[in-house]
């Protein structure tokens, strides 16, 4: 049993006439790396910023390592962010701006500014000026930055936005590596959805400010995995017949859709038999989806990439 | 708290910024005593002129400007240094340069929203504002100091001497200006809360201490008939901006103290007023 380390309650953010969060309930467990998934403007960015504490919730709380309220305010150390671009000084080194943090932190340990900046691949790079690095390294320094202080947990707010290839590939490892040998708690939010799909353990849709669906890897996986479609006015008269045929990894999607994820050459003996026990059948076939066509699917509307 | 102090300095430090506006505040000090010293023999050998200046002396300059003297200097006599030194810090020139220092400093932290890394550190915001009005107050200071020694130097270089007196009278008249830059400061800081930009901050920042705000007086007048009675009426008497041009080391012990008053009032209305934006603001 995992430790819930975060939860937000109905946390709802409204500006003036627009409404960027409406009641979002989600919990997030220790070890986790949960992905946020949505739209540009979806707002993601509203809640992480919520749940690092940078604006306040119009109603609704948070519960972060089980403190709330105000009493949330003392433990927002335990929090590493790194929201929209890297807020960095870029007039100074990659060493200065770490120090500064250290410095507020409170760390002045010999080496440690060297171990963060080993730790996200920029130590070579550590007395160059930010103003001279790609815009992968500054987001891996955005990264370091917010892993001064050993958080608990770390909001990513599309992390690999703008990203090469190499880059992506990079900021990716990183995060695996901060989550299982540091056991870091990892938030994630991107609208690269393959992506996110390659390092969240859990994934929350969001879409027009409101969490629509929350699932595992696992869950996810199944959902998008190869299946037979079996498309019927009334799937439960099917499913004795299944059973019958030893099908066990299946499920009802909804009221007229079963998914079957196994035997998937099996399709035609399926039919006939549904046919012989006079169960009607609007259609059956193998059937796929990728992560983001599930997306689209479930937002009913156009993914912006 | 002593933390986000210390990150402050460090940054203060580090910044090529603030060696580069300290060290052009030094060279318009040295240059104002150039221009001084130039002004000096023009009024030694032009009498007339000296006439007109020895009219007109006593008027207040509220705005910025270089190379005052004084007609009491035209005598013949080794012109004191702290009285050198009063008349540039009273010109604005160090004021000016305050403003841009602040403008920078507080614009470059707004600019890259560096305050994100480091917003859960602090249970409450306006550390920071308080953080930022350290870092003016020691600016201010060394301002200040630095002023002294680069009159030293012009006093030596361009006057050929350095006639120290006054020294007591002195330190009061730079204590109560130190308070009166760091007031100023805490307004431009407080300028640059509201408006989050750094042009509109500057040129206020600039405009105000150049004395803009004497337009409030012909309104004032113009609206208030009372106040015409009053000869030496200005909204300037008021303002941090406008005691820093204002105050002499030969000025009344009243005017001190109620430059002093103005000083610290406003030192801690601001950083409460800028405590109060930022901690109700969302970080951007």
């Amino acid at each position: 049993m995992m430790n819930e380390l975060l939860s937000t309650n109905s946390l709802t953010k409204k500006y003036k006439h627009q409404t960027a969060v409406s009641d979002i309930s989600i919990n997030v467990c220790q070890g986790e790396i949960y992905g946020l998934v949505g739209k540009n403007g979806a707002g993601k960015t509203t809640l992480l910023k919520m749940i690092g504490g940078l604006c306040k919730p119009t109603s609704g709380d948070i519960t972060f390592m089980g403190y709330s309220g105000k009493e949330r305010r003392k433990i927002l150390s335990r929090i590493g962010l790194l929201i929209e671009a890297p807020s960095l000084y870029t007039g100074m080194t990659a060493y200065d701006n770490l120090k500064l943090k250290c410095i507020c932190t409170g760390i002045n340990k010999k080496g440690y500014i060297e171990e963060i900046l080993e730790t996200v691949g920029l130590c070579e790079a550590r007395n160059k000026k930010v103003s001279q690095y790609s815009l992968g390294m500054k987001q891996r320094l955005g990264i370091a930055m917010a892993l001064v202080g050993e958080p608990d947990l770390l909001l990513l707010d599309e992390p690999i936005n703008g990203l090469d290839p190499q880059g992506i590939v990079e900021i990716r490892n990183t995060l695996l590596d901060l989550n299982k040998k540091k056991n870091i708690t990892i938030i994630i939010s991107s609208h690269i959805l393959e992506e996110l799909s390659k390092v969240s353990t859990k994934f929350g849709f969001i879409n027009n400010g409101e969490l629509i669906k929350e699932l595992s890897h696992t869950e996810l996986d199944i959902a998008c995995s190869e299946h037979i479609e079996l498309e019927m006015p009334d799937p439960t008269r099917a499913l004795p017949v299944l059973d019958r045929l030893g099908f066990t990894h299946y499920q009802v999607v909804d009221s007229h859709t079963i998914h079957i994820f196994e035997r998937l050459e099996d399709s035609g003996h399926i039919a006939m038999e549904l046919s012989k026990c006079e169960i009607p059948i609007t259609s059956i076939s193998v059937a796929s989806k990728t992560f983001e066509n599930y997306f689209l699917e479930m937002i009913g509307g156009v993914y912006n990439d | 708290m002593i933390n986000v102090i210390k990150m402050d300095l460090y940054r203060m430090v580090k910044n090529k910024a603030t060696w580069l506006i300290f060290l052009a505040s030094m060279l318009m000090m040295f240059a104002s005593i150039f221009m001084t010293s130039q002004d000096l023999a023009y009024y030694n050998s032009n009498p007339t002129a000296l006439q007109d200046l020895q009219a007109n002396g006593d008027e207040v300059n509220w705005g910025i400007y270089i190379g005052s003297v004084k007609p009491e200097w035209c005598t013949g006599t080794e012109v004191p240094l702290m009285e050198l030194v009063a008349v540039n810090v009273k010109s604005k020139l160090l004021l000016m340069f305050l403003v841009v220092f602040v403008t920078y400093f507080a614009g470059s932290e707004g600019r890259n929203g560096f305050l994100k890394n480091i917003a859960g550190q602090v249970t409450h915001k306006g550390i920071f504002v308080f953080s930022k009005s350290v870092v003016i107050s020691i600016f201010a200071v060394m301002m200040i100091a630095g002023a002294v020694l680069a009159t030293m130097l012009g006093s030596v270089a361009f006057l050929g001497y350095i006639n120290i007196a006054n020294i007591g009278q002195g330190c009061v008249f730079l204590i109560v200006q130190i308070l009166l830059h760091i007031a100023y400061g805490m307004f431009v800081l407080f300028l640059f809360n509201v408006t989050e930009s750094s042009v509109a901050t500057m040129l206020a920042g600039i405009l105000i201490a150049a004395g803009i705000l004497q337009i409030v007086d012909a309104i004032l007048v113009s609206v208030f008939s009372k106040l015409q009675a009053i000869s030496d009426f200005s909204i300037m008497n008021y303002l941090t901006s406008g005691n820093v041009g204002l105050l002499s080391l030969d000025s009344t012990s009243g005017l001190y103290i109620r430059a002093s008053i103005i000083a610290v009032g406003a030192i801690v209305l601001m950083n409460t007023l800028s405590s109060v934006i930022i901690q109700r603001r969302d970080l951007k």
